[in-house]
């Protein structure tokens, strides 16, 4: 057998997470170190995937496949699809920055160290697992870490938010679970893995129901809008690397289960329930971005953003068409590095300023250049600027969804005006004007390990704005096989009342 | 060995993200070196293009060239450009145009702290003007397109430590990209009945009838919005004249010559797709026609130098849309290309006055600069005149084909708006010389504090707006002999700004002549629609016309401001009511700001409240408080105590057991298989 | 001949007994011992199917062995949380610990 490269990819930050428990807790720097080490290496694997994976193949490839409970054909089936190797890249790139962005942390480094390295090493198992019940394992033990990083290193209400995020989080995992019972029984195969699950033919009703139940336990992680309420408080409430791994990529578990599970075995449900779901994307889209303009705390605001910005990808997801499922995965690692880059911005500007208020900030840009110039990219990047991987994602995900639904995509467009309002005005309010107050006149730039953290993510950023077909084709062909499933798509459905276009 | 001209094309359009790329990662720390690298690799550019523009007069045929981009499904992008006799001419301007600029800068900003950031952000800027004009299909374009929305933000914005500044960037950036929202739309409609991006494509679906003319006519129209966002037209003109915050050649180049054109050049460069549609060709000339109106009158009551001119800019601009609008192809593009030159000669020669003079805008505190600064005046009442349109002068040519254009289309009212407006620009831009160069120096002027050439030691000054003859006792006047003393410390014009200053002003008198009526292989016969447009000589009752216009205005001018003894505005007190609306910009802004404050910030101020409060308190919490009090029953049975735990776990199982035996036998028991029993 | 009533007669009043030790009595010590009985009167139920239901098979058994070794276990670190109780507290009477209520 070959080289695991996927479980290495994986396990790299959990072996990192064993070696810094053997190391005591004094010696801070040689945590961090081995942190950095750990995600390091998992980011150079993820890197070599993304170059590795033969597109003309195409398909899972580096597979790994144990028998872990063959009474109920549970696998350990790890590999990686082009969707999976994106998406490791993100977690990866996430996991990085995080650890750098953590430098400053001095309470308890050990265990926050730990604690990090593990949620790091649940959310990358996700995103490479490709039995069922392995998927499911992974995505639970991504709560727990969650929990215990806004509740001792987080601040304000943060018990509150990390109690918040804990219930909705396993409502939602219990709903997932539940279903997976379902389908694992439906199907009567007696097997957990993806790829033959995917084979089997459910009845109609079947994949309704099916998609609904795993769908709206999903939903909660997305999160999709009346069920995201522990989002915001738990994103602002989160350390800065919490913040951005929770931004970056636990909020794409949840996109990425509907895609990989839900989409991908009930095709026919997917299409029935697409309407409700655009729906809920638009009003996600457009509900996120008022509420985010009237935050008056940064972190709030950008967190509300992100919401949003996940509307376009659940907009995408909605129109199953080709080029909207691929904007919906790009806009994942677009979004999910650029939200990295910004909530990191915003655990600079407080750990100096010691406020988030929008307000009491101002004319930081004199104080502060970098910082400044690399918050104006994450905010240009929000706001869809080409040159930037987002621009791309949205793009993508507007051509995609238009034709399916027009009136629901027009809305979704407008956004980009609201988002572009909010973000510019977040940057006229924190970093341009005279300075504000006198004492934030001495204040640091960025310290080395922030350099770190803004010119990795800030690299990929425009990398992949000017050069999407790495990424882009390694979605379109993780995307086939989901795809070949799908009816040919139609416009409007129901929802042609809306306004169809010929 | 021949190079492609496509690869000169390239080279072109690189070389000014070369500049930038090694300002911002290597040279920042040298401002000198920052600059040198700049003019270097524009200067380049703009020698490339000209040599390109003229190959393309020697062979007209297009050359084009393509790289393929991205494949997301059906979709296709391609990255290529196009040369033809419009592309080439307009890159030929930009380049050449942006040099002059570059080179003017390295004086201008001489003292600035930002100097390399300057130069970085010019290089970007000219970089993404090329993209604009070379782009082969309008995701291209658009993609382009906003990135010179972020280079005009970024530069709008460039002293970000002006609160003025800073809020005029992002007025620009969200009111280009409220244009923009529609420019996607309607590329997003093109591209779902074509199904590709190409101009070439989508001409060609055109032709063949493959789009529904309703859905053309919405998706110009659509097109179009992106133009009237980037060039300034009514209703989205409210971010040009703040647009002046930023430094002066920056307007110069952005919100003059270049950045402000590419709407007109859009709809030149898509015309098969404009002039598909009645319908939309009559929107594209009623917005023209409209703002040129509406920007001229504005202009008229101005006290800042920059927005004097900026007024004039979309003015300008909207007089091409209106050609367009009309079916003038060739008369729009020639007066672009005229307008690059003349219009960034005003903005720069106002810049110099401005440089000179202690950074000061407002023209009633000027007067009399004449003596001072020789150069700068003849330059400026030069481009004035073109602005205005005298015989020989370039605007003179340009603009009377417009007026000749919208006399041919039938639409006779457009062609008398053209004149109105031509009347009243000749009237602002003389009001602007006779105030800032004759007449007496103004008792408010601004004084030097400082010794020598030092234009960093001056104070900020109230904004006197335009002073009311009737009001000015309330002001304070400057003592003379201070004044006279100042004065002596005013600074003579840098050869880095006369050199440009020069050029520009040579090609506003002369650029004129390739577009002489009648001419053989003028500027008709390179670039037109369909077919060339010739015109046999002068339409002798247009030029008649116009120039009694323009003696007029200028006449007026004269008599107004050429004789006044105050600084003061005698027209404010003529027009009464009238020139308070047009000072105030028809209260546009006002309105603007109050339906953004009522219903954009109130609507988000409302929903941010629904989130925290109803949302979060009743759905969330509520939830969580009906779990509270369940727990509160629960915890009656939590005594502690193990053995009773034991028995309450123990009468479960019971229970359990009692309902399996009397279940049907040999079935699977109901109720088991409810909570999750084997089959 | 004894049929496999018997058995799980003999079983059942194993379990009671130790059930109702289990619950009433107050000494730790006792209720651990109570507990092996149930334990055991499992062990002679699944030797009892075993033997009657599925003769010559002996999966019952070897349930029996992982039982008895599971009991042996939990015996020992029962014992060592009783010691460790009376340590703190000088008495082992359950109904003085209430520690679970929190």
């Amino acid at each position: 057998m070959s080289f695991p490269v996927v479980s290495a990819t994986v396990f790299a930050p959990l072996i990192g997470a064993l070696v810094v428990m053997c190391v005591p807790a004094s010696r801070k720097e040689v945590i961090r170190w081995i942190a950095a080490v750990a995600t390091g290496i998992s980011l150079a694997f993820a890197i070599y995937l993304v170059f590795a994976y033969d597109l003309g193949v195409g398909g899972v490839q580096f597979a790994e496949k144990i028998d872990w409970f063959p009474a109920f054909g549970i696998k350990y089936f790890m590999g990686a699809d082009g969707i999976s190797v994106t998406l490791l890249l993100l977690t990866a790139i996430v996991g990085f920055t995080g650890v750098f962005a953590s430098w400053g942390i001095q309470n308890r480094v050990k265990e926050y160290y730990i604690t990090f390295l593990s949620l790091t090493f649940a959310c990358a198992g996700v995103f490479a697992a490709f039995d069922l019940f392995l998927l499911f394992v992974f995505f639970e033990l991504a709560v727990l870490p969650k929990y215990v990083l806004i509740s001792v290193w987080g601040s304000t209400k943060k018990e509150y938010a990390a109690m918040k995020l804990a219930l909705y989080l396993t409502l939602g995992g219990a709903i997932t679970l539940l279903g997976i019972f379902c389908l694992y029984f439906v199907a009567g195969i007696n097997t957990m893995d993806l790829l033959e699950l995917a084979r089997h033919q459910f009845t109609h009703n079947q994949q309704v129901w099916l998609f609904a139940l795993l769908t709206l336990g999903f939903a909660v992680q997305v999160p999709i809008v009346p069920l995201h309420s522990w989002l915001p408080d738990a994103h602002t409430g989160a350390p800065t690397a919490g913040s951005m791994i929770l931004a970056g990529v636990v909020m794409k578990l949840g996109a990425y289960g509907i895609i990989r599970v839900a989409i991908w075995l009930f095709p026919e449900g997917a299409f029935a329930w697409a309407p409700v779901v655009a729906i809920l994307a638009v009003v996600c889209v457009v509900y996120a971005a008022f509420v985010a303009m009237g935050q008056k705390d940064l972190k709030y605001m950008i967190a509300n953003s992100s919401i949003s910005h996940m509307g376009y990808s659940v907009l995408g997801i909605a129109a199953l068409t080709t080029a909207g499922l691929a904007g919906a995965l790009f806009q994942f690692f677009a979004h999910g590095i650029m939200a990295a880059l910004n909530f990191a911005i915003a655990g600079m500007t407080y750990d100096r300023t010691h406020t988030r208020i929008i307000a009491a900030m101002g004319g930081l840009a004199k104080v502060m250049p970098v910082i400044a110039i690399a918050f104006a990219i994450g905010c240009l990047a929000s706001v869809g600027l080409p040159g930037t991987a987002s621009f791309w994602a949205e793009f993508s995900v507007f051509v995609g969804s238009f034709p399916i639904f027009p009136t629901l995509a027009v809305l979704a467009i407008s956004g980009i005006v609201f988002t572009a309002y909010y973000m510019l005005r977040a940057i006229q309010r924190v970093f341009f004007e005279p300075l504000k107050h006198k004492e934030f006149a001495n204040l640091p730039d960025a310290r080395w390990y922030d350099w770190v953290v803004v010119s990795v993510i800030i690299f990929f950023i425009i990398a992949m704005g000017v050069y999407p077909s790495l990424l882009m084709d390694l979605i379109s062909s993780g995307l086939s096989p989901i795809l070949a499933g799908l009816p040919e798509p139609t416009a409007g459905g129901w929802l042609a009342f809306l306004g169809g276009v010929q | 060995m021949r190079i492609e001209t496509e690869l000169l094309a390239w080279a072109v359009l690189f070389l000014p993200l070369a500049s930038f790329l090694v300002i911002s990662l290597v040279t920042w720390p040298y401002k000198k070196v920052s600059g040198l690298v700049t003019v270097t690799g524009i200067g380049i550019s703009a020698v490339l293009s000209i040599w390109i523009l003229s190959r393309i007069i020697a062979d007209p045929t297009p050359v084009s060239s393509t790289w393929h981009w991205l494949t997301v499904g059906s979709v296709k992008i391609d990255f290529g450009c196009l040369i033809d006799p419009l592309s080439a001419s307009m890159m030929m301007a930009v380049c050449v145009v942006s040099f002059l600029i570059q080179v003017y800068s390295t004086a201008y900003m001489e003292h600035d702290e930002g100097y390399s950031r300057f130069f970085a952000f010019m290089a970007l800027f000219t970089f993404s003007m090329l993209g604009i004009v070379l782009a082969n299909n309008f995701l291209m374009i658009y993609i382009f397109w906003e990135l010179v929305g972020l280079c005009s933000y970024l530069l709008i914005g460039f002293w970000f430590f002006k609160p003025a500044a800073a809020a005029a960037a992002k007025k620009a950036f969200v009111v280009t990209r409220f244009g923009d929202f529609g420019f996607l739309l309607g590329i997003l409609l093109l591209f779902h009945f074509v199904g590709g991006f190409g101009y070439g494509e989508i001409a060609h679906a055109i032709e063949s009838g493959y789009i529904p003319p309703v859905w053309l006519t919405i998706a110009t129209v659509l097109v179009f919005c992106g133009a009237i966002g980037k060039s300034a037209q009514f209703p989205l003109h409210v971010w040009l004249p703040d647009a002046m915050e930023g430094p002066t050649p920056v307007s110069a180049l952005i919100h003059a010559a270049t950045m402000v054109a590419a709407g007109v050049y859009m709809v030149a460069r898509t015309y098969d797709l404009f002039h598909s549609s009645d319908q939309a060709m009559l929107v594209v000339a009623y917005i023209g026609g409209i703002t040129a109106f509406l920007a001229a009158s504005m202009a008229v009551a101005q006290s800042r130098m920059k927005r004097i001119v900026a007024y004039s800019t979309c003015s300008h601009l909207a007089y091409m849309m209106m050609a367009l609008g009309l079916g003038g192809y060739t008369a729009g593009v020639f007066h672009l290309l005229t307008h690059c030159f003349f219009k960034a000669l005003l903005f720069l020669s106002a810049g110099a006055v401005m440089t000179l003079y202690f950074h000061e805008e407002n023209i009633w505190r000027m007067g009399g600069l004449y003596r001072y600064m020789k150069v700068t005046a003849i330059v400026m009442i030069l481009g004035g005149l073109s602005n205005a349109g005298l015989f020989p002068f370039a605007g003179f040519f340009s603009k009377d084909e417009i007026l000749v254009a919208a006399k041919e289309s039938g639409h006779i009212g457009f062609y008398w708006l053209g004149v109105l407006v031509a009347l009243f620009t000749a009237f602002y831009t003389f009001r602007l010389i006779f105030v800032v160069f004759f007449g007496p120096r103004s008792e408010w002027s601004p004084v030097s504090h400082g010794h020598g050439h030092d234009d960093h030691h001056h104070e900020e000054l109230p904004d006197i707006g335009n002073p009311r003859p009737s009001q000015t006792w309330k002001m304070q006047p400057v003592d003379p002999a201070v004044r006279a003393e100042s004065d002596r410390h005013l600074r003579k014009e840098p050869w880095a700004m006369i050199i440009p200053l020069s050029i520009l002003a040579t090609a506003a008198v002369v650029a004129g002549f390739v577009g002489w009526p009648g001419l053989e292989h003028g500027f008709s016969s390179f670039i037109f629609f369909e077919h060339p447009h010739h015109v046999a000589g002068f339409d002798i009752p247009t030029v008649v016309i116009s120039h009694i216009v323009l003696i007029v205005g200028i006449g007026a001018a004269w008599a107004i401001y050429g004789k006044r003894k105050t600084a003061a505005d005698p027209l404010s007190e003529m027009l009464g009511p009238i020139y308070r609306l047009f000072e105030r910009k028809y209260y546009f802004d006002e309105i603007y700001l109050w339906f953004i404050r009522r219903f954009i910030d109130g609507g988000a101020a409302v929903l941010a409240w629904f989130e925290e409060n109803v949302f979060t308190g009743v759905f969330a919490n509520g939830i969580g408080g009906l779990m509270m009090e369940m727990g509160r029953v629960l915890r009656l049975f939590q005594n502690g105590l193990v053995q009773r735990y034991a028995l309450i776990f123990f009468l479960g199982v019971l229970v359990l057991v009692i309902i399996l035996i009397y279940s049907v036998p040999g079935e699977v028991p109901g109720a088991i298989a409810a909570i999750g029993g084997v089959k | 001949m004894m049929d496999l009533s018997c058995y799980l007669g003999l079983s059942t009043l194993l379990f009671i007994v130790g059930l109702f030790g289990a619950l009433t009595k107050r000494s730790a010590v006792v209720v651990l011992m109570c507990i092996e009985l149930m334990l055991n009167a499992v062990n002679i139920n699944l030797v009892a199917f075993s033997r009657f239901l599925d003769p010559g098979q002996l999966l019952g058994h070897l349930f029996v062995i992982f039982t008895i070794a599971v009991a042996a276990a939990e015996v020992a670190v029962g014992i060592a949380l009783v010691i460790v109780l009376n340590r703190y507290r000088d008495t082992i009477n359950l109904d003085d610990f209430t520690w679970l209520k929190g």
